[in-house]
């Protein structure tokens, strides 16, 4: 996976039509896994507002280089899972037509949380377990508050000890 | 750039070049360092995401989670 940086210009390149394409394949098979797990969900009920999710992709690939080009570092997964949920708060890409009351952008940034966590966690071989109250809160949180890019990559790294 | 002895004797604001060294190694100490898990190279953000884990079960997906989830508004 190569940098969109123009090594020669040092402007970002943006991401090829192929290159969001295979992006969106695979966030829609993490959308499927989202509307298998929770109860009551169809995943044929999901609508996507399809400039916005594309936005977002775009968004996060250009933090990418601002990571390697300002900071020097490769963005990891908690960062990346941090953008994507704070993009996914702020622009809400998502729409439940069956349900129209159900936040499902909150639900879906709570879930790819969850889940990047419990992989992180896996991965380092450390346990993970989140209460009924903690999710609660969170999820109270991310539909209610402010809360920046930085306050989520925050909460992740808190919850990785 | 090199410095004249009369511009280092200024120390604006009482900063010398002492000060700024010890403040860039405080930032650079400040600097987030988490390494991505996967490798970069050959699989992206999403790949880690959908790859199967040992404690892969969606049928043992935490309950309290799973209602959360759902906001209560989806029964």
């Amino acid at each position: 996976m190569s940098l969109h940086l123009n090594s020669a210009t040092g402007r970002y390149i943006p991401l090829s039509p192929e290159e969001k394409y295979l992006r969106l394949v695979k966030i829609d098979k993490f959308i499927k896994r989202y509307a298998g797990i929770v109860p009551g969900m169809d995943y044929t009920d999901i609508v996507c507002r399809k400039d916005i999710l594309l936005d977002i992709i775009e968004k996060v690939e250009k933090r990418r280089v601002y990571f390697h080009v300002f900071h020097g570092i490769t963005m990891s997964e908690q960062n990346e899972v941090s953008l994507y949920c704070f993009w996914l708060l702020k622009l809400s890409p998502f729409f439940n037509k069956k349900h129209p009351n159900h936040s499902i952008n909150t639900s879906i940034a709570f879930f790819m949380l969850y889940e990047a966590v419990r992989r992180i966690s896996a991965h380092k071989g450390r346990p993970f377990i989140m209460g009924k109250d903690y999710a609660h809160d969170l999820i109270y949180a991310f539909q209610n508050r402010d809360i920046s890019k930085e306050a989520v990559m925050l909460t992740i790294k808190s919850l990785l000890v | 750039m090199s410095l004249t002895q009369n511009a280092l004797d200024e120390a604006p604001f009482g900063i010398t070049l002492d000060d700024i060294a010890a403040f860039d190694r405080k930032q650079e100490a400040n600097r987030v360092q988490n390494a991505p898990i996967r490798d970069v190279n050959s699989r992206d953000f999403w790949d880690f995401m959908l790859e199967p884990t040992l404690t892969d079960d969606d049928t043992a997906y935490p309950a309290d989670v799973l209602e959360e989830l759902s906001g209560g508004e989806l029964n």
